[in-house]
């Protein structure tokens, strides 16, 4: 058996361990370099693992497509850690985040990775208790309640996927693979299979944060530090992606199928709920929250699709990368002025005070929107449109009627930024700190890469593109 | 020579690079400006000659492809292209010259230079474009010098309006332009004159004249013929070189050019000939008749030039087109000439109302010599040769439509008597102005001196521009020539009668004045067209402003926003922030998923 398959966890594994082993000795530094270069050691891993063949696994996969959402998930790791570093180092908590940060992005990979139900059972447990840890790590009371909180609904979530997981080995005879599991959906559709794949969907939609399982998500990404906000809403949400695309494909394809509609409603009620409770909020780290419950609907849209199901994984990679320059704008955000108070109203006049960040701010605004010309509008526009031929049209015009109403949120942020006057006279000038130019670069970076993506099919066309991203 | 000969696209090249050189360098160039600029016309020039001399070069550029159908930019230098290069050439030169000395106070000057530059590139590659696209990009390309121009002084309320009217108007006539460009490219599947002008004629009778009133339409707007006229008396608020140049000499006479070009069209479509020899002669007779009730020098010759170009356009209107274009040449130099005169008038006295000039020819002798050239010329008296053309015009449009020609003959008493009565309100008797007038300097007066003497001897060029155009003009016939004199002369002595000091403001009847009075504002035409063209489009575009857009796309859109709003009111309570209501929500969403997974199966 050869060792190559599990070597991105692995990376990124070390990289938690040598985080924690270097805040031992205090050096929080190293902790952060140590870290990132073990991540995107671990991204590399993974990318190569999808250029190799005759790797495919049973219990966990990789190569081809397989490979795509795990090296995801530990390269947006590596790049949060480091767009972040500043706080990090300095932070009395932030080794301890680093270390959180890099298990996440590890778990999520396996996530996406697993073709087996224990697997996953473990995986997902891991990114769970590593989500409790990093909004545990907040500091505030609201941060450790909005913790314990999570940690409640959590154990009801676990409780759903153990009963999903019985439920299905019961039918299949002891087996957990994703390919006995579909052997058996294939050979006859019948109920105890649908509702293990419903429960399973439930538990992986509890960690997606998708309606009405999304509580939690509000009071976590408001109240944990932006750069472990950003891990969440990126790594963690890749990787949970992936796997409900992994479980659709299992249980279609035979009349089983119609099971699969039931994720389409979830979608449906992530999309309304998110946007228009979104449409309400005044904090920026709480309308993001907000709206990534709509995100992770739109994402959902393309599940129920079958073999067209793999444009969710685009959809979620380049969701993942706008979600984590999001965040770091925040951590950015607060670290320019350390008099914001974290509304949206509170950015009037940053197209003055920093027209690098406000630019940066418009960028990621419009990618989330879904603006041609940035990477957002790529994956949208793949999923809307497998879901118009793939006979979910409804769904899609939903969608996309959804993405006109959330620029009302999006549009909101950018117009403070640029329109609006600052309510008070003229905030103080502080010099410009190098751990300022850091973030900033970093989410500078982050917007180039979106509108990159963006810009680059155009002139290649989506095809080469696609072929790149799923082999 | 070769490079000349073979190369006609430097004629729009070398301006079009120049107006980029100026406009990128505009605080670089300061006093050099005009000398950069002035190798544009030069070359104008020089491509004009050659072209006239070794006919046509021409090429093609395939610029869009539909299917099996493409859209070229093609240009050929043939032997009209060849003629009006010549004529915008040696006018952009003499203006540009002439602007040194007037605009040398301007703030915007290396601006004027620029826009001078790209006026000329557009109007040469105006005359030698061989297909209507090129065609109208150009057309469309000095419509937009001359709103720039006009506007020159944009912060002048008046001037910004003037520009923007010009535009407005002219805008119709583009309208119909290109309606008739789709028309052809329907019919003939090309918009190349060798296309669409071939020996072929494939259109149907109804298929030309449509094209055919389309493109006068056009023509009727670029060159300020009745009704589309009452935008270029306005523009007059540019300054004065720039009306010589585009309002008199060049582009206003675009229109004449445009219908010579697609004279084939024409020829199919005796509707259209008809329409333009209407409109033609009532533009010639009713300006005329304007100019004669005008104060302001610039107004006066205004409504001369209008009246002149329906001149032009009557002899369209007969066939003639070769008649209208020696009548094009003639008077882009005698107008020109006497823009470059008024210009220089208002220069030496500062104003450029008539009322406040008289007795300017003993203080600028030089300028007055000029003007009573360009005016002998503008007036029909011979040698100059404003006679020769006008004659023939004249005498063309009486074989095939006496009713015209008489209307015409009328209309060139009239053209002599406003003319005298300028020169003696302006040049002679005593002298009315606040502050004593000054000659102009050599700078200004080089540029006159040369218009001047081809105002003057322009006339022998007919015999040979006939043949250069493939025909020949008919020689003079002394009944007719004889009356136009007579009429001439008889014009110029009322004219001149009527410019007696205090004769011209303070004349007796209460009719007499109010037909003054109405004969000064253009007998009405631009009030009519504000008060029911102007008027009810900006109360319909005001009531669709009102009821479609704020009512219901506005209140569609706003009701829209609130009920969204509303309803996430309502949602974000949900978020009540107890726990235990969290993971009730959760296990009830848990339940229903579950009921509804068993029920899709079953």
């Amino acid at each position: 058996m050869s060792f190559l398959p599990y070597a991105p966890f692995a990376f990124g594994v070390a990289a938690a361990v040598v985080a924690m082993v270097f805040d031992a000795w205090g050096d929080r530094r190293s902790a952060v370099a140590g870290a990132v270069a073990l991540l995107a050691a671990g991204a590399a891993a993974a990318a190569w693992t999808g250029t190799v063949s005759g790797l495919q696994g049973e219990a966990v996969r990789s190569g081809g497509s397989m490979s795509l959402a795990p090296a995801a998930c530990l390269a947006l790791g590596a790049l949060v850690v480091a767009g972040c570093a500043r706080s990090l180092s300095t932070d009395r908590r932030g080794s301890r985040i680093v270390a959180l940060s890099a298990l996440t992005a590890a778990s999520s990979a396996l996530v996406a990775a697993a073709g087996d139900v224990g697997v996953l059972f473990l995986a997902v447990e891991m990114l769970a208790l590593c989500g409790y840890g990093l909004v545990a790590l907040g500091g505030t009371d609201r941060a450790r309640e909005a913790a314990m909180k999570w940690f409640v609904q959590g154990s009801v979530a676990t409780v759903v996927f153990v009963i999903g997981t019985a439920v299905l080995m019961g039918r299949t005879g002891g087996s957990l693979r994703y390919s006995a599991i579909a052997a058996l959906a294939a050979a006859s559709p019948d109920v105890p299979v649908a509702v293990g794949f419903v429960l399973l969907i439930a538990a992986l939609a509890f960690k997606l944060g998708a309606f009405p399982m999304h509580s939690w998500m509000p009071d976590a990404y408001e109240t944990a530090a932006p750069a472990a906000a950003a891990v969440m809403a990126s790594a963690g949400k890749v990787g949970p992606l992936a796997a409900a695309v992994w479980l659709a494909v299992a249980v279609t394809g035979s009349a089983g199928s119609r099971v699969v509609r039931v994720v389409a409603a979830i979608a449906l009620c992530s999309i309304v709920f998110g946007n228009l409770a979104a449409l309400r909020q005044r904090s920026l780290a709480r309308m993001l929250a907000y709206s990534g419950i709509a995100q992770v609907g739109y994402a959902l849209v393309g599940v129920p699709l079958g073999s067209r199901s793999s444009s969710v994984l685009v959809f979620a990679v380049l969701y993942g990368v706008t979600a984590a320059a999001s965040f770091v704008l925040v951590e950015a955000l607060h670290r320019t002025d350390a008099s914001w108070d974290g509304t949206i109203g509170g950015l009037a006049g940053l197209s003055r005070r920093s027209p690098a960040l406000a630019a940066s701010l418009a960028v990621i605004m419009l990618s989330l929107t879904g603006i041609p010309l940035t990477a957002g509008f790529w994956g949208k526009f793949l999923v809307f449109a497998y879901a118009s031929v793939g006979g979910y049209r409804w769904l899609a015009i939903v969608a996309v009627l959804g993405s006109v109403v959330s620029f009302g949120y999006y549009g909101a942020a950018i117009r403070a930024a640029f329109i609006d006057d600052e309510a008070t006279g003229e905030a103080p000038d502080e010099p410009v700190t190098d751990g300022v130019r850091l973030v900033t670069g970093a989410v500078v970076t982050l917007s180039a890469v979106i509108v990159l993506a963006g810009v680059v099919p155009l002139a290649t066309g989506l095809e080469p593109a696609l072929r790149m991203l799923i082999r | 020579m070769s490079i000349l000969t073979h190369s006609a696209y430097l004629a729009v090249l070398v301006p079009l690079l120049l107006a980029a050189l100026l406009a990128v360098g505009v605080r670089l160039w300061g006093r050099g400006a005009p000398w950069v600029a002035l190798a544009g016309p030069l070359t104008v020039i020089g491509i004009g000659v050659a072209s006239l001399r070794a006919g046509g070069d021409s090429a093609r550029i395939t610029w869009i492809r539909v299917g099996e159908r493409s859209l070229s930019l093609t240009y050929n230098a043939d032997a009209l292209a060849a003629v009006m290069l010549l004529v915008v050439g040696v006018v952009a030169a003499c203006v540009m010259v002439f602007s040194i000395g007037y605009m040398h106070r301007e703030k915007g000057y290396v601006r004027y230079y620029a826009l001078l530059s790209l006026f000329t590139a557009s109007m040469a590659g105006l005359v030698i474009a061989a297909d209507l696209a090129t065609l109208f990009i150009c057309w469309e390309l000095v419509g937009a010098c001359s709103f720039l121009l006009i506007g020159f002084w944009y912060d002048k309320p008046s001037a910004a309006d003037a520009a923007r009217k010009a535009f407005m108007v002219t805008r119709v006539g583009d309208a119909a332009m290109l309606v008739g460009m789709a028309v052809l490219w329907r019919a003939s599947g090309g918009l190349e004159f060798s296309l669409i002008l071939g020996a072929a004629a494939p259109f149907a009778p109804a298929v030309a004249t449509a094209a055919a009133v389309c493109i006068l339409i056009a023509a009727v707007g670029k060159s300020a013929q009745f009704p589309l006229h009452i935008w270029l008396p306005e523009a007059m608020e540019g300054p004065t070189p720039v009306s010589a140049l585009i309002h008199a000499a060049t582009m206003v006479a675009a229109g004449v050019f445009l219908i010579a070009r697609t004279w084939p069209l024409f020829a199919a479509a005796p509707a259209a000939r008809d329409l333009a020899l209407v409109l033609g002669t009532i533009t010639a007779l009713g300006a005329a008749s304007v100019a004669l009730a005008q104060r302001d020098i610039k107004k006066v010759l205004a409504w001369s030039t209008i009246s002149q170009l329906g001149f032009m356009f009557a002899a369209l209107g007969v066939g003639a087109w070769q008649v209208a274009i020696f009548h094009l040449v003639t008077h882009a130099a005698f107008k020109g000439l006497l823009f470059l005169t008024a210009g220089s008038v208002i220069h030496g006295s500062g104003t450029q109302d008539l009322r406040e000039m008289g007795g300017l020819a003993g203080r600028m002798p030089v300028t007055a010599a000029c003007w009573i050239a360009g005016a002998v010329s503008l007036a029909g008296i011979p040698p100059a040769a404003g006679f020769f053309s006008k004659d023939l015009v004249v005498s063309s449009v009486l074989h095939s439509a006496p009713w015209a020609g008489v209307a015409l003959l009328a209309a060139s008493a009239l053209t002599a008597a406003y003319a005298a009565r300028a020169t003696r309100l302006a040049f002679f008797g005593a002298s009315r102005s606040v502050t004593p007038a000054h000659e102009a300097p050599w700078i200004m007066l080089g540029p006159l001196v040369v218009l001047a003497a081809a105002a003057l001897v322009l006339g022998v060029a007919g015999g040979p521009l006939a043949s250069a155009l493939g025909t020949t003009f008919e020689p003079l016939s002394v009944t007719i020539a004889g009356t136009a004199i007579v009429l001439a002369l008889t014009g110029t002595v009322l004219g001149w009668r009527s410019a007696r000091p205090q004769a011209a403001w303070t004349v007796a009847t209460e009719g007499w004045r109010t037909f003054m009075r109405a004969a000064a504002s253009g007998w009405g035409v631009d009030a009519f067209v504000s008060r029911f063209v102007v008027t009810p489009v900006t109360a319909t575009a005001r009531a669709t402003d009102a009821m479609g857009d704020r009512l219901a796309i506005d209140g569609l859109a706003e009701g829209v926003a609130a009920l969204a709003s509303r309803v996430g009111a309502l949602l974000t309570e949900i978020q009540s922030g107890d726990g235990q209501w969290y993971a009730g929500l959760m296990a009830t969403g848990v339940v229903l998923l579950v009921a509804a997974a068993v029920w899709l199966v079953r």
